[in-house]
C-alpha cells in the first residue's frame, strides 16, 4: 500500500513535465494569430518581426506570433499544418503555389475585403497572381523577378560601354571577356536541382520567345524550350558558364558574382543592395549594373519571369477578420516604403517617390519594365511534381547524359503521364 | 509462485510496452493502413482503398527503385568503410601512447555532431569555390584545379558517403574499443610465447572477440544508413539529376513534394520491410551461434 502510495506520489510530481506549457500568459479577450513566413534576405525575418511588433502596438488585442522557415519548406509546412487541424491564420505564398492552395479550398476569398485604396494603388501585375477566377486569394507583398546582374568594370576592360541589348550579345560579350582573360568564367547561374534552375531556364525560356505551355495548357517544351537549354549547355560545353552553377543556388552565384569572379548572373532584387555592400561584397555600387534579361536577338527586346509572393488567409484561421488587418498591415504603403532598402514596395506611387529611389535608380527602373512584361512559370494544381521532373531532365541535359531535345522530350512526357 | 513472478514482471514490463505501442506500434499500423489508401497530404476528401495499387506501382517505378539502388549502394560502402576504419582506430588507440586519453576522448567529437551541423559542415569543406578540401588538394598538387564535390553527378554520392563515414567510424570504433578492453592480456601473451606473428594474432584472438561487438554496430549502422535521409537532403537534396536521392528522400518527396501519402507510406513500408529482412539475417546469425 506504502509503495502504491510513493508510485503515485512519484507520478504527480513528474506530471508538471507532460503537461502542454502555453507560451506565454495573453491578456483575456487577445486574438492569437500565428503568421508563417520565410527566413530569406529581404524582407529579413527581423523586418518582418519589426513590422509584427508595429501591428501589435497599433493593435493591442492581437498577438502575432511569427514562424521562419526556408523557402524550401514553406508550402510542405503550410499544407502540413492546415491538414493536421493546426493551421497558420496567415501565410507567405509563392506565386506558383497559389493555383495549388486555391484548388484545395485553402486560401479565403478576400475579395469583398480588400480597401480600395490597395485595389488602385498596388501594382496591376501583383493582382494577376493572387487572383484565381476573378476572387482576391491573397495581397501581393513583393512582386520580383530575376534580374541580369553585370560587372560594369569587366565589361569596361573588354571595351564594352554598355550593357548587351540581346541574348547573343551577351555571350559575345562573354567570350571576348574570357578570351582577354578578365574572368576565367564569366557566366555564373544557380542551376542546382532546385527551383532556382527552373527559375533561370525559364528566363532564357522566356528571351527565347518559348513557354511551359500552350494555350491550351499542354507542355510545350520539347519543341520551344530547346533553345533555352542549348544555350545553357552550349555556355557549360565552351567553359563561359562556371561548371559549379550546377550545385548553387541563389545564395552561391551571389558570393560568386561578389568576389568579381563572374561577369554575368541572374538573381533576384535582394542582391543589388548586397552585391555593393562591403560587408558582403568586394564590388563598389558603380560597378554593378542591374537590368531586365535582354531577349534573343528578332524575337523580343527582354523578357522576365516572376518571382512574387504574397499573402494570405487561410480558410482554417479562427480569426480571419484579424488575420486579413494583419495581411493588410504588413502590405500597406506605409510599411512597404520604411522598409524599402532590400524590397521594393508593391505600390505604384512608390516607384516615382525619389525617397524610395534614391539608391535603387536601376533597380526600381528594371523592376519598373519587368513587372510589366513577366510571365509566370505554369500554374497548374501539381506545379511541385512538374518542376521536379523538369529539374531532373534538365541537369541530365546540362551534365550530358541526354541531349537538350531528348532530355525535354522525354521531361514532357514524363509530366504528361502524372 | 512462478505465476507470481510472471505477473509481477509483466507489470513492470507494462509501461514501456504501453510507450512503444504508442510511439512505434501505432504509427507503424496507421502508416500500413495510409499504404492501402490514395489519401493525399492533407485528407481533404475521403481517402479510397487501393489495396496492394500503392505497392504493385512502387515496384514498377523506375525512379523508386534506382532510389533503392542509391541506399543501398551508400549503405554497403559506408557500413564497410566505418567498420574497416572504425576498427583500425580502436586498435591503434588500444595501444599505450602519451596522450591517449585525450585522443580517446576527441574520438567521440565527430559523433556527437548532429548530422545536419556535419553535412553543412561538409558543405563548406567541399564548397568548389573555398572550401578546405579544395586548397588542401591543390596545394598538394593532387588536383590542378578546384572540383565540385558535390556538384559533379559521379562524385556527388561518394562525397556524402566521406562525410558520413567521418561523423559515423567513431561510433564503429567506441565499440570495438570497449571490446578490445575486455580482451584477457594473458591470451595475446601465450599467443606470441607459441610464436604468432602480428597478423595471426589478430586474426585469431582478437578478431573473434570483436566480431559480437562489431555485428551490434554493423546491424545498427546498416538500419541507419538505409534509411538515411538527413545528411543527403542537407547536402544535396537528392540531386544532381537525382543521383543522391536515397529511398527515404524518395519517400519525402512522394508524400510530401507530391502530396500522394497513400503511395509515400506504401514506399515507406517496403522499406521497413527490406530492413527487417536484414534484422532477421542478424538475428538468425545470431541464434545459429548461440
Amino acid at each position: 500500500m506504502k509503495k502504491g502510495v510513493v508510485f503515485v506520489l512519484c507520478l504527480l510530481c513528474l506530471m508538471p513535465l507532460f503537461s502542454g506549457g502555453k507560451k506565454e500568459s495573453v491578456a483575456a479577450g487577445t486574438v492569437e494569430l500565428r503568421f508563417l513566413g520565410m527566413a530569406q534576405a529581404s524582407y529579413s525575418e527581423q523586418n518582418v518581426n519589426d513590422m509584427t511588433a508595429d501591428f501589435m502596438k497599433d493593435h493591442p488585442n492581437i498577438k502575432v506570433y511569427t514562424e521562419f522557415v526556408p523557402y524550401e519548406d514553406l508550402r510542405n509546412k503550410t499544407l502540413l499544418a492546415y491538414g493536421s487541424n493546426n493551421s497558420y491564420d496567415a501565410v507567405l505564398v509563392d506565386d506558383i503555389w497559389y493555383t495549388e492552395y486555391d484548388s484545395k479550398g485553402m486560401l479565403r476569398d478576400i475579395t469583398s475585403e480588400v480597401p480600395q485604396e490597395y485595389r488602385d494603388g498596388v501594382l496591376q501585375g501583383g493582382w494577376n497572381f493572387v487572383t484565381k477566377g476573378g476572387r482576391v486569394v491573397g495581397m501581393p507583398w513583393f512582386l520580383d523577378a530575376m534580374y541580369l546582374f553585370y560587372n560594369k568594370t569587366m565589361l569596361a576592360k573588354a571595351g564594352y560601354n554598355a550593357p548587351p541589348k540581346s541574348i547573343e550579345e551577351m555571350i559575345d560579350m562573354g567570350r571576348a571577356l574570357k578570351a582577354r582573360g578578365i574572368v576565367q568564367y564569366p557566366f555564373v547561374f544557380s542551376l542546382a536541382q532546385a527551383e532556382a534552375l527552373i527559375c533561370v531556364y525559364a528566363n532564357f525560356l522566356e528571351a527565347y520567345g518559348g513557354s511551359f505551355q500552350d494555350k491550351a495548357g499542354n507542355y510545350t517544351l520539347d519543341t520551344t524550350g530547346v533553345k533555352a537549354l542549348e544555350l545553357l549547355v552550349n555556355l557549360k560545353n565552351e567553359g563561359l558558364l562556371n561548371p559549379n552553377s550546377l550545385e548553387y543556388l541563389e545564395e552561391d552565384v551571389r558570393r560568386v558574382f561578389s568576389t568579381a569572379d563572374a561577369a554575368f548572373t541572374l538573381n533576384w532584387a535582394y542582391m543589388d543592395a548586397l552585391a555593393s555592400d562591403p560587408a558582403e561584397s568586394v564590388l563598389k555600387a558603380d560597378e554593378v549594373g542591374i537590368m531586365v534579361l535582354p531577349g534573343a536577338r528578332g524575337v523580343k527586346d527582354f523578357a522576365a519571369m516572376s518571382g512574387s509572393m504574397g499573402l494570405s488567409v487561410l480558410t482554417k484561421s479562427k480569426y480571419p477578420k484579424e488575420a486579413l488587418e494583419y495581411i493588410l498591415y504588413l502590405s500597406s504603403k506605409p510599411v512597404q516604403d520604411k522598409h524599402s532598402d532590400l524590397q521594393l514596395p508593391v505600390w505604384t506611387a512608390s516607384y516615382d517617390d525619389p525617397k524610395i529611389r534614391a539608391g535603387h535608380e536601376d533597380l526600381a527602373d528594371a523592376a519598373k519594365l519587368a513587372f510589366s512584361i513577366m510571365n509566370v512559370r505554369p500554374s497548374v494544381p501539381d506545379y511541385q511534381e512538374v518542376s521536379s521532373v523538369f529539374q531532373e531532365y534538365i541537369q541530365m541535359a546540362l551534365y550530358g547524359t541526354k541531349n537538350p531535345q531528348q532530355a525535354l522530350t522525354e521531361a514532357v512526357q514524363k509530366v504528361k503521364g502524372l | 509462485m512462478a505465476k507470481r513472478e510472471t505477473r509481477r514482471l509483466s507489470l513492470l514490463l507494462a509501461p514501456m510496452i504501453i510507450i512503444m505501442g504508442a510511439v512505434i506500434g501505432w504509427p507503424l499500423i496507421q502508416t500500413v493502413l495510409l499504404s492501402l489508401t490514395d489519401s493525399d497530404l492533407m485528407n481533404l476528401t475521403k481517402p479510397a482503398f487501393v489495396g496492394l495499387t500503392n505497392f504493385t506501382k512502387a515496384l514498377k517505378n523506375q525512379g523508386y527503385l534506382d532510389s533503392l539502388k542509391v541506399s543501398s549502394l551508400f549503405a554497403l560502402v559506408v557500413v564497410l568503410s566505418e567498420m574497416v576504419l572504425g576498427t583500425s582506430v580502436a586498435l591503434l588507440l588500444n595501444e599505450p601512447f602519451k596522450g591517449r586519453s585525450l585522443v580517446r576522448g576527441l574520438l567521440i567529437l565527430p559523433w556527437a555532431v548532429p548530422t545536419t551541423v556535419n553535412a553543412m559542415m561538409w558543405r563548406l569543406i567541399y564548397n568548389p569555390e573555398y572550401g578546405a578540401l579544395n586548397s588542401l588538394l591543390f596545394q598538394l598538387g593532387i588536383i590542378d584545379q578546384y572540383v565540385s564535390w558535390i556538384g559533379t553527378a559521379d562524385k556527388a554520392l561518394y562525397s556524402v558517403m566521406f562525410a558520413d563515414i567521418w561523423k559515423n567510424f567513431s561510433l564503429v570504433a567506441m565499440i570495438a574499443l570497449a571490446a578490445l578492453q575486455t580482451l584477457p592480456e594473458s591470451q595475446i601473451e601465450a599467443a606470441t610465447i607459441d610464436g604468432a606473428n602480428g597478423w595471426q594474432r589478430f586474426r585469431f584472438i582478437t578478431l573473434p572477440h570483436l566480431i559480437p561487438s562489431l555485428q551490434v554496430a554493423l546491424v545498427l549502422r546498416i538500419i541507419e544508413t538505409v534509411k538515411v535521409f538527413d545528411i543527403i537532403y542537407v547536402m544535396t537534396r537528392g540531386g544532381p539529376a537525382n543521383k543522391t536521392r536515397s529511398a527515404s528522400i524518395f519517400v519525402y518527396q512522394e508524400a510530401f513534394t507530391n502530396s500522394r501519402m497513400g503511395s509515400g507510406a506504401a514506399y515507406a513500408i517496403i522499406m521497413v520491410c527490406l530492413i527487417m529482412i536484414l534484422i532477421a539475417f542478424y538475428l538468425k546469425g545470431l541464434s545459429k551461434k548461440e
